[in-house]
């Protein structure tokens, strides 16, 4: 048996698309993997197998915070994830460092005397 | 406890995240679904898709656990908790497995205890690798001498077997002593628990009537008394006075000595100060100084003080003397024996683990569809592999505790091939550094058996595994790996069988020597007046002559003799002589030296040692009259090859004493061992009459040897002549009362103990190796029964198969019997110096181990093989 995860998100891309859906408030897993295939047009799927060790992993690095609260609409308790200061820090970081290397990629493959 | 409290907190904690785990999942699954529904799915398809979209839950959840560290921690805990329980479900696998391991991981405790505390002992001295031994024996003279010119060494002298009288302390008692240079203490750096130890400066000549005790006798004899520092004591007759009590980790030169006095350094007499009492040197290395530069020194030392001597001294004399560091030369007689034995057991631990190893392979063929499932439910093979290794950890484990405990009961046992004075034996016990050797046995034999099986178990093919009723699936490289490891197993067994049996023959060799006396209902006593008591030889002649003639009286002793040296009792007389046609050339070559012994007449009817020429001695052999002396057959034909040797004459070389005549010539006895009549440093045997025999000292030997023959009881009889000798002198000690036969048996002991080791090490790995061929050949006749239900359907006979079964256990015993030849052939030359009469490569002893290794193949093949005869091809067709 092979184990291979289809990881189609580059290592600690799907760290940042998380704290990203985190900035427009707080979320539960549930939330945020939709959030995610919504916002990508269905082209990115979160695998659960990766979200919830990514979610750990970030709340062990004291980027998120968790906290089990009423869901707003049903009945029910929900684990809900929050940014923390120190998450949005790290999420600017890393936005910066997203946006260098995708420009830098953007003029490798479509240089400017081609256009 | 402190480890307690966070250890509970840490768990409360744990349960608490696995089950907010649990629900936050769960509850991802419950909105999945109800989305699903909203879509307008069915509940039951809602439901299977959220399942799905979730995928493998454990492997999820084991992702997320690795986020939160301590996994290893609690893997290893469900490994192990795992392991117990299918090690307890499997009940007879795992006995067997424990079983032979403690075998192994026990013996090699047990050994490693041994060596432990003789071998790598550090001698329990400040700097003890700065302390050497002077190979030799030396004169009082030469020692001083010695000690005023080396310039590399502190010198100290000590003789090693100066037994004393203790009187005036309830019943008359023979101690062990040890005569010890002033020095000797300080040499050493050792101090006295009680009092001081001997000082150079102090107990000098003139002032050196002192005694230091050991820790046991002042325990055992002065009932511990703080006050006996200063007191004085009667050691031989004399008064000393008690200076010191040893602690009683002391123990130089032997663990037995009991006093410790001052060499008498008395230069006033030249007989005294270099004729006689020669004894061994230690040294400690000046600081600055090497061994390499000790060792140069000491050969010019010894030239150096040849002049000194009053007399002619041969230059050969003490020729091969140097330096040997003090640990080392302590452990000369044992070493080999232990590193013998220690290579021995690790054969055995070698042959446990290939059992064992052989054992988990058969047992992973059968767990391949329990591992593939658990390969499904999410384990990754890293985790499988380790899951494995911490199940043979506990083996190793359980096989480790089994044998220290077995290793606890053997001991004593083990013990007994060593000298009884081996320096460290009185302390061998199971320490923690033998508890750690155990725990690194298990660790390393459970990586050992454990690795290749684990690997093996883990390579497997999912889908086929899953898909095959699992018989014709098993790998079949695992019955060739498993076939190897017999193999091997077999051939290392060859060895210890072999081994065992060259020594079996050596001890039947040993037991047909005859040791030209007969032992049979001969009781023997040590009687032991003062040395100067002896000083006037009439008073010793009147009170043996008084004793053996009232022994002779009491009811049912027939006969009785004396003796200054019982054979085979260890003790050496011996003197330098010079013998009628072999001048002695002073200063050339070393005189000769004879085995003296002192006897009364009936000595030789006694113990039906043969007279060959001339005659014995008779009670009118006295003081007063002609002396006379008889010599053993070997000596007469060695000096006076073909030539009458009654008449001719003998003498001690020093100390111008008078000649003495040869009268006769008896049989040779084995004096000193069995396997040799003499050690290699004496020439020759000869025999005076007790009230003659005075030694180069001009006494007589004080302490004798009663043989008594009688039909009554020992003890009754030892009782009696105890009673006779204390009314005839209160201050004579009877001691070493046994039989002649327990003599001669005792000097056979470490040669028995030996074999027995070897013989219980030979027949557990037979019977390893016969387990381990019986396991295989069963196993692969029920991977094969498919195969045997064609054969036979295609016409093939019971005989057929029942010999095909049994070729297949023959083939492999045969491989391991060939490789083992071969590994015996070149090994067993290391047990040579064991060996009595018998060659390390004795053709007979190979033939039988290997008659009995191919019996061992038919018996492991025979079961096996009739159950293969007995299929019935339509069960075992349909069976797949």
């Amino acid at each position: 048996m092979t184990r291979e995860r289809r990881t189609e998100l580059l290592q600690g891309t799907l760290d940042m698309l998380i704290l990203r859906t985190l900035r427009l408030g707080r979320a539960h897993g549930h939330e945020i993997a939709k959030h995610i295939q919504r916002t990508s047009d269905d082209v990115l799927q979160v695998e659960h197998g990766s979200l919830y060790p990514a979610l750990h992993r970030l709340e062990r690095k004291g980027w998120v915070t968790a906290r089990w609260e009423a869901a707003s609409d049903r009945n029910r308790e929900l684990k809900y994830y929050r940014l923390t200061p120190a998450g949005k820090k790290q999420l600017a970081a890393e936005e910066s460092k997203w946006k260098q290397v995708a420009g830098a990629i953007a003029r490798v493959m479509w240089p400017a005397e081609e256009n | 406890m402190a480890l307690w409290k966070p250890l509970s907190r840490w768990y409360g904690r744990r349960t608490e995240q696995e089950a907010e785990l649990e629900k936050e999942l769960r509850t991802d699954l419950e909105l999945e679904a109800e989305e699903q529904q909203e879509a307008g799915v069915s509940v039951e398809e809602a439901r299977y898709r959220a399942l799905r979209s979730l995928g493998n839950v454990a492997l999820v959840k084991e992702d997320v656990r690795k986020t939160w560290g301590w996994t290893w921690v609690e893997q290893f805990w469900q490994d192990l908790a795992y392991g117990v329980r299918g090690l307890r479900r499997n009940k007879g696998f795992t006995a067997v497995a424990a079983l032979s391991l403690a075998l192994g991981i026990g013996g090699n405790a047990a050994v490693f205890t041994l060596v432990n505390a003789v071998l790598l002992r550090r001698l329990p001295y400040p700097e003890p690798d700065r302390l050497v031994q002077v190979t030799g024996f030396y004169p009082k003279g030469a020692i001083v001498a010695m000690q005023q010119q080396s310039r590399t060494m502190d010198i100290a002298a000590y003789s090693t077997d100066s037994e004393v009288n203790l009187t005036g302390q309830g019943e008359a008692v023979r101690l062990m002593g040890s005569m010890v240079s002033a020095n000797l203490f300080a040499v050493l750096g050792a101090e006295a628990q009680l009092g001081r130890v001997m000082r150079s400066r102090k107990d000098q000549l003139g002032s050196d009537r002192v005694v230091v005790l050991s820790n046991a006798l002042w325990r055992r004899k002065f009932d511990s008394d703080p006050g006996i520092v200063g007191r004085m004591i009667a050691i031989d007759g004399a008064a000393r006075q008690v200076i010191g009590v040893m602690p009683a980790s002391f123990d130089f030169p032997s663990s037995n000595t009991q006093v410790w006095t001052p060499l008498h350094m008395d230069s006033s007499s030249s007989f005294d100060f270099w004729h006689t009492g020669f004894i061994p040197l230690i040294a400690r290395l000046r600081s600055g100084t090497t061994l390499q530069q000790a060792q140069g020194e000491v050969r010019p030392l010894i030239e150096g003080i040849l002049p000194l001597f009053p007399y002619p001294m041969a230059r050969a004399w003490n020729a091969d003397a140097t330096a040997v560091p003090l640990q080392q030369f302590l452990i000369r007689d044992v070493r080999a024996t232990l590193v013998v034995l220690q290579c021995a057991v690790a054969l055995v631990l070698l042959i446990a683990c290939c059992n064992v190893a052989s054992l988990l392979l058969a047992r992973s063929a059968v767990r391949q569809k329990e591992i593939a499932l658990r390969a499904a439910l999410g384990a990754g093979r890293g985790r499988v592999v380790r899951q494995l290794l911490t199940e043979s950890m506990v083996l190793g484990f359980a096989g480790a505790v089994t044998g220290l405990g077995l290793a606890y009961g053997v001991l004593s046992i083990f013990k007994v091939v060593l000298p009884a004075n081996t320096p460290g034996l009185a302390d061998v016990r199971i320490d923690p550094r033998v508890v750690v050797f155990a725990g690194f046995l298990a660790v390393a034999t459970g990586l050992v058996f454990g690795l290749l099986p684990a690997l093996s178990a883990s390579r497997w093919n999912l889908a086929t595994t899953l898909r095959t009723a699992g018989r014709r699936a098993a790998s079949t490289t695992g019955v060739s790996f498993r076939a190897a490891l017999i193999a091997g197993e077999v051939a290392l067994a060859v060895v210890l069988a072999v081994s065992a049996g060259l020594l079996v023959k050596s001890l039947w060799a040993l037991a047909q020597v005859n040791p030209g006396f007969s032992p049979q209902q001969i009781l023997t006593l040590r009687v032991s007046p003062n040395r100067s008591f002896c000083q006037q030889p009439s008073r010793c002649v009147a009170l043996y002559d008084e004793l053996l003639q009232r022994t002779q009286s009491i009811t049912g002793v027939s006969a009785v003799s004396a003796t200054n040296s019982l054979p085979l009792s260890g003790e050496i007389p011996a003197f330098p002589a010079e013998l009628e046609g072999h001048p002695d050339a002073p200063g050339q070559a070393l005189a000769p030296m004879l085995w003296a012994g002192a006897v009364t007449p009936e000595y030789f009817p006694m113990m039906r040692i043969p007279v060959l020429e001339g005659r014995v001695f008779t009670q009118a052999d006295g003081e007063n009259s002609e002396l006379v002396a008889i010599v053993s057959a070997a000596t007469a034909k060695r000096f006076w090859p073909g030539e009458d040797p009654i008449g001719k004459h003998v003498r001690p070389s020093w100390g111008q004493q008078p000649w003495r005549t040869v009268v006769g010539v008896v049989g040779d006895v084995r004096q000193y061992r069995v396997a040799t009549e003499l050690p290699d440093w004496i020439n020759g045997v000869v025999y005076m009459p007790y009230p003659q025999a005075v030694g180069i000292d001009r006494q007589l030997p004080s302490s004798m040897t009663l043989l008594v023959r009688s039909d009554r009881d020992s003890q009754y009889v030892a009782g009696e002549i105890r009673g006779l000798v204390t009314e005839l002198n209160p201050t004579v000690p009877v001691g070493d009362v046994r039989s002649l036969e327990a003599v001669v048996s005792s000097s056979k002991s470490q040669e028995r103990s030996m074999m027995w080791l070897f013989l219980s090490f030979a027949a557990s790995a037979v019977l390893l190796a016969a387990i381990g061929t019986y396991g295989v050949v069963s196993f692969s006749t029920t991977q094969r029964m498919y195969e045997m239900g064609v054969r036979v359907a295609l016409g093939a006979t019971r005989r057929n198969l029942f010999a095909m079964v049994l070729k297949l256990s023959l083939r492999l015993v045969l491989i391991g019997l060939a490789i083992g030849v071969v590994l015996a052939f070149a090994l067993t030359r290391t047990l040579a110096t064991f060996l009595y009469r018998v060659s390390a490569r004795d053709p007979l002893i190979f033939l039988a181990v290997a008659l009995l290794l191919v019996s061992v193949a038919v018996v492991a093949g025979f079961v096996p093989a009739r159950r293969a005869a007995r299929v019935d091809p339509m069960t075992a067709l349909r069976a797949e």
